[in-house]
């Protein structure tokens, strides 16, 4: 596969491809059309020699080879591929190296100097795609233009760096060249759209502006300077090339030369060049067309365009020096050495790995009750989806190591095959870390002052392949040592002032210098594009994993005589609890609206709200004292064990969620369970909990403590109506583990 | 073909940069216009401080400088060159010592090369003597370079405290001579004040550019071919001195529309200016303005100026898209899709400091409001109505301003107070193009403000782009959007924030139609109008009163 669209490395590249015996080689239809592009182009006159079935074929067709994820396109290429050239473009390099089996041949043509690939490497590769790159380097070459170009970079280059000569094709059109047009060609593109090039163009402007001049170049932006001449028909690029007096080339790049130089020779115009560059290296340094300066430069020229015969033939008759190591004919038997390095190391490749994949759910801070429960479920639908995709998975569970947070019941229903590992937070100096990665063979960029990485008192999770971090409450950012998936669940700091600035960008790092962020609302994903700023090849969503709740109902516990009827506020101590006005509510409900059903209040340490010292909850506290019907119908009965819970459930008449943004809670869908209808918070979250699961629910205002009063007041009428709505436990169950486990798992397997 | 030469009339301040300034783009644009007729040539007159800015003004917007002339003082006065030359002794110390570490790091890996192989031979000899022999000379050469070292290091610093000192005494000898007021207000810098905010300082600065303006003016009697003179503000009493026919631009008069609001704003040094304005209306006797509206309101009622002195010529279209369509590609879109995410990011980089993560990321879903922070911008609503809709409607997008908020402690103040910090950023000093490519890639336009001297840009800056607007049900906006309908889905009641939000929320959920509406009237209403025409009739205008001659007041 040549992954490329340059039109004139093409054009050697496959001739030479062919001399080697690779007689079908597939180019890509497609490619990034921006305005760094203008000089490629697609070409299908192989696809007949490919010899694929046609379905294949235009699979292959349809594809985007500079980023392509289509995993039924990668089967195919696989499937008949062995060898891919690829162009050092991030994107493509990560794609290429996740799903291509064969060798990868990574074309590089030089940078500006003070650059290196090795730089660029570290700065624009996920973490995975350079763990990638050390485990499967036997099959990676880093194919040069120019044999120096691995001079300044680093071991991995150099040890897998294979040179390959661009040639230049093209016939010798010296004795066609004319010079009638007494004006400079200056080749600049890009103008308009790039502040390197315009740069470039300034300063031509400023050194050459007053000679005569043309200035050659693609302009996706129009240039309002009438000496720029933009893109132009072959014709008239023909004949520019055969009348215009002389060329000249600005730049002093030592690892790149611009193609239009050689052109220039090739076509016999005489070429003034500044010395320091390529040019030098290609055999320059003494050629009279060579000047040290601009000012020697503009000399040279002005005495040119005035038809200095003497200079115009001597350059002209020695220029062609430069083009000697560039011809294709002198480049072939070089490139085919090192194709043929490449081809033999085909035979080598190494087998992949048969192990099992370990992946590490981590549980970052001390979370219980719901946010526990979302980790199992994780964790369950790694295992079961892994297990669906026939690619059976270790996962283990990780959770802070603090008796005080959790005990060993937390856990009871955790599925055997997912095993637990406590674990404590540990940091490391920023010296510290650099020698972690040095021993762990990891190639990354450390500019934080310290990085936590978790301490399970063996290997720091260093036996797993990824980990999965539920939520980003990561404060410190996380030792790069081992590819990352975060799930991020809300984004509460954009609608609660719970968090300071700085914590809150410490979480954005987290989510940046992950690979993957997975959320399973659309209105997370909003807050992730927006808010976190996420690019979206990072970011999916997956779906909610619902938990499955017993519902059967507890025929121990069956009351003597029918209680009197009330409903279930179900909360805790958080701030977007919406506290204050959950509690003026009921004051409205009972006092004014004369509410007839009593309200229950559970959940994690709700209890301590009728008397916490906490600022959003003094006013609970204050509206309890003055509002009889408050203290007369509410009852805050704390956290309260499963099978209590669910006999509370039973006898009541409809769940109240008063929150005022979060994800979304199941607690409507535990209710639901047990045949409870719900008055919701109307935001989007619940929204979507509501659809996704046909759940019956009523909904008010949150901020609107008299709107919520009247429609608890509403649903003393409604309740016994929007029951009969409840789904059926089959409906409830569909959107469990079983499920959704794939997606899970798809997700989180393209980042092993 | 006879040319007309006509003046245009510049009295900007030193420290102006004219690419930053609202007026500098409208000049830009006529400019642009007269370069290509060849029946008039622009004479340009400027205080020479201005010269660099107008060049720098060109360089951005592709205005070819041999297309109008420059009146102006050679050279800039002497005191004011001192002291751009000592605000630049910040920048000037860095490139020394950069350069001067660069220079060090240099020589001393020379002298390591050179030296390598001779320490490795001293470290892997086994024989004693050569070890010796080092280390006497070491002793030797140590001897007799260290008191001279001790001596020249002394020296410099001594010789550098001596310099200081000396330096400081020159300062006070001439401060000294100079007067107390000067002393006091060279120290009130040197203590970090503003020079603008130093009474003496502009007292000698008004006197330096009064004495600029007499040369520009000397100069300007000279150009006896210029026949009427452009003066694009009511800002400079000066022009009334020109003993030439004068027509003077009235954009508006904020300060009488949004007094209240304006008082709180620079003190008596904005009274002042307002002084001048009024001197200059009264002294003016033809001015051009953008609408009807200020025409009416600000010129004939509130400063009595005689209504047919005042022409109304109303904006061209201002079209961004020559700036960021990528041609030559199969699939324009894409390529100008993917240029402008590079321009907005670069713009990012280099605006946000310190940059957080994200903070606009390549799919944030963004509104944008050119304009720089005024009293009558109405930024605080517009604040208010996005506060609402993230967190009442939970409408998820981030809003990109391009004005300073360090100038605008209302506005700074609302930010912490509705806890917008993360949603709100601020991309100063826009070129032409990443203004461009902000525009494109915004969700949605916004122009909330209260006033505007004709119909603002926003409207033909955005949908030129392709990207929709809302805007203030303003007199000027509704002189120039006559369609109902289009009023109806894109205007809101400036003062109503909830209204705002709502049609926002509305514009976001129902973008592509709102678009196809506005595309359609721009196309046919708006963007017929050039900047052309905007031309054509300032020199009709300046052909008119060229014929009269008109006296300086008195």
């Amino acid at each position: 596969m040549w992954l490329l669209n340059h039109s004139a490395l093409r054009r050697f590249e496959l001739d030479q491809l062919r001399r080697a015996g690779v007689t079908r080689v597939f180019t890509p239809k497609r490619f990034p059309y921006d305005e760094g592009n203008l000089s490629a182009s697609v070409d299908a006159a192989l696809d007949d020699a490919l010899d694929l079935a046609s379905e294949d074929l235009a699979r292959l067709n349809a594809q985007d080879w500079y980023a392509c994820e289509d995993a039924a396109a990668w089967e195919i290429a696989n499937r008949y591929f062995r060898i891919a050239f690829i162009g050092f473009f991030p994107r493509q390099i990560e794609t290429v190296l996740a799903h291509f089996d064969g060798t990868i041949v990574i074309r590089v043509f030089g940078l500006a100097s003070g650059e290196t690939y090795s730089a660029l490497l570290r700065e624009h590769l996920s973490l995975s795609t350079r763990i990638r790159l050390r485990e499967r380097a036997s099959r990676v070459w880093f194919g040069t233009a120019y044999s120096h170009l691995k001079d300044v970079e680093e071991r991995y280059f150099v040890e897998h760096e294979c040179f390959l000569p661009v040639g230049v094709l093209g016939d010798d059109k010296m004795a066609d060249w004319h010079g009638s047009d007494a004006r400079v060609l200056f080749v600049c593109p890009r103008i308009g759209t790039t502040p390197y090039f315009r740069g470039i163009y300034d300063n031509f402007k400023r050194e050459f502006g007053h000679l005569p001049h043309v200035i050659g170049g693609a302009q996706p932006i129009a240039v309002p300077d009438p000496a720029v001449i933009g893109y132009v028909p072959r014709e008239a690029h023909e004949r520019n090339m055969r009348e215009l007096r002389v060329m000249y080339y600005h730049s002093r790049e030592r690892n790149h030369v611009h193609y239009h130089p050689l052109e220039a020779i090739q076509a016999g115009m005489p070429l003034v060049y500044v010395g320091g560059g390529m040019l030098d290296e290609l055999g320059g340094r003494s050629l009279p067309g060579r000047c040290r300066s601009t000012t020697e430069a503009r000399a040279k020229i002005e005495r040119l365009l005035e038809g200095d015969r003497r200079l115009i033939d001597r350059i002209r008759k020695t220029q062609g020096a430069l083009l000697e190591p560039l011809l294709a004919e002198r480049c072939a038997p070089t490139w085919q050495q090192g194709f043929a390095r490449i081809v033999a190391s085909v035979k080598l490749r190494a087998p992949r790995s048969a192990r099992a994949s370990r992946i590490a759910v981590i549980v970052p801070v001390g979370y219980r009750g719901g946010s526990l429960r979302g980790a199992k479920l994780l964790a369950q639908a790694l295992v079961e989806g892994s297990r669906q995709a026939g690619q059976p998975a270790d996962v283990v569970l990780a959770h802070l190591d603090d008796k005080g947070v959790y005990t060993d019941d937390e856990f009871k229903d955790l599925p055997a095959h997912v095993r637990r590992r406590p674990y404590r937070w540990k940091t490391l100096s920023r010296e510290e870390a650099v020698r972690a990665l040095a021993y762990a063979g990891v190639d990354a960029n450390l500019h934080e002052s310290a990085y936590a990485i978790p301490d399970d008192g063996a290997t720091n999770f260093d036996d797993c392949d990824l980990w999965l971090i539920v939520s980003d409450r990561v404060s410190i950012p996380l030792l790069p040592v081992k590819p990352y998936v975060m799930m991020v669940y809300d984004y509460l700091q954009r609608y609660e002032d719970f968090l300071d600035l700085p914590t809150s960008h410490a979480f954005l790092r987290a989510q940046h210098a992950a690979e993957r962020v997975l959320v399973t609302t659309d209105f997370t994903y909003a807050d992730a594009r927006d808010f976190a700023g996420l690019p979206l090849r990072k970011l999916r969503r997956v779906p909610m994993l619902v938990p499955q709740f017993d519902a059967t109902p507890d025929a121990s516990a069956t009351p003597d005589k029918p209680l009197p009827p009330y409903f279930i506020w179900t909360t805790n101590l958080a701030l977007h609890k919406n506290h204050h006005n959950a509690a003026s509510a009921l004051a409205i409900y009972y006092d004014e609206l004369g509410g007839r059903w009593s309200c229950k209040v559970t959940g994690v340490e709700s209890d301590r709200i009728p008397t916490s010292e906490l600022p959003h909850l003094k006013p609970v506290r204050e509206i309890r004292a003055r509002s009889r019907g408050f203290r007369r119908n509410v009852e805050f009965m704390g956290e309260l064990h499963e099978r209590a819970y669910r006999r509370l459930l039973a006898g009541g008449r409809f769940l109240w969620h008063a929150g005022r943004v979060d994800n979304g809670t199941f607690s409507v869908v535990e209710a639901a369970h047990a045949g409870l209808p719900a008055l919701s918070s109307d935001y989007p979250a619940m929204r979507e909990i509501a659809a996704t699961n046909s759940l019956a629910i009523a909904w008010m205002d949150p901020h609107d403590p008299e709107q919520m009063a009247s429609q608890l007041k509403a649903m003393e009428a409604r309740a016994d109506a929007l029951r009969a709505q409840v789904p059926d436990s089959a409906t409830l169950e569909a959107n469990g583990v079983e499920r959704h486990a794939a997606a899970y798992w798809r997700e989180v397997r393209e980042c092993l | 073909m006879p040319v007309s030469r006509f003046g245009i009339y510049l009295a900007y301040g030193a420290t102006v940069d004219m690419r930053a300034e609202g007026l500098g783009r409208l000049f830009a644009a006529l400019l642009m216009a007269a370069a290509k007729r060849d029946d008039i040539r622009f004479v340009i007159a400027c205080p020479s401080w201005t010269r660099e800015s107008l060049m720098q003004l060109c360089e951005s917007e592709g205005i070819p400088t041999t297309a109008f002339d420059v009146l102006s003082p050679a050279r800039k006065p002497a005191l004011l060159r001192l002291y751009e030359h000592w605000r630049r002794r910040g920048r000037r110390r860095r490139r020394r010592a950069r350069w001067f570490g660069l220079y060090m790091a240099r020589a001393g890996a020379l002298v390591q090369r050179a030296l390598f192989p001779w320490r490795r031979r001293l470290i892997t000899t086994r024989s004693m003597a050569p070890v010796l022999a080092v280390g006497m000379l070491v002793a030797v050469v140590a001897a007799l370079i260290v008191p001279f070292v001790v001596l020249g290091s002394a020296l410099r610093r001594g010789g550098g405290r001596v310099w200081s000192k000396l330096q400081k005494l020159a300062l006070r000898g001439w401060l000294a001579m100079a007067g107390k007021d000067v002393r006091r207000a060279a120290g009130d810098i040197l203590a970090g004040r503003a020079p603008k905010d130093v009474p003496t300082v502009v007292s000698l600065y008004r006197q330096m550019e009064e004495a600029e303006l007499d040369v520009l003016h000397r100069m300007i009697e000279r150009a006896g071919d210029v026949s009427a003179w452009y003066c694009p503000t009511a800002f400079w009493p000066s022009v009334s001195k020109l003993d030439r026919p004068r027509l003077i631009c009235v954009p508006d008069v904020l300060l009488s529309d949004f007094a209240a609001s304006f008082s709180a704003i620079g003190g008596d040094r904005m009274l002042e200016t307002f002084r001048q304005i009024e001197r200059v209306i009264a002294d003016g006797q033809h001015f051009v303005t953008y609408s009807a509206h200020v025409k009416n309101e600000t010129l004939v009622r509130r400063f009595g100026v005689a209504p047919d002195a005042v022409d109304v010529i109303p904006h061209g279209a201002v079209r961004l898209e020559p700036l960021i369509t990528i041609v030559g590609t199969p699939d324009q879109r894409a390529a100008t899709e993917a240029f402008c995410h590079d321009v907005v990011a670069s713009a990012v980089r280099t605006s946000l400091t310190p940059l957080r993560v994200g903070a606009l990321g390549e799919a944030t879903r963004f509104l944008f409001y050119a304009s720089q922070f005024r009293p009558q911008k109405n930024v605080v609503n517009l604040l208010r109505a996005c506060e609402h809709l993230l967190r009442r409607r939970f409408v998820s997008c981030k809003l990109v301003l391009t004005g300073n908020p360090d100038l605008s402690p209302e506005i700074g103040e609302c930010l912490s107070r509705l806890r917008l910090q993360e949603e709100v950023l601020f991309l100063q000093r826009l070129s032409s193009q990443q203004l461009a490519a902000c525009y494109r890639l915004a969700a949605l336009a916004i122009n909330p403000s209260l006033f505007e001297g004709g119909l603002p840009f926003t409207f033909s800056e955005a949908v030129s782009v392709g990207t929709p607007a809302v805007m203030a049900r303003i007199p000027v906006t509704l002189d120039a959007i006559r369609d109902e309908e289009l009023r109806e889905w894109m205007l809101f009641d400036p003062y109503d924030w909830k209204d705002m939000a709502a049609r926002i929320e509305w514009a976001l959920a129902n973008r592509d139609m709102l678009l196809q509406r506005q595309r359609a009237y721009f196309d046919t209403t708006i963007a017929p109008r050039s900047w052309d025409h905007v031309l054509d009739e300032h020199v009709a205008i300046l052909r008119r009163i060229g014929t009269e001659r008109t006296a300086a007041p008195a």
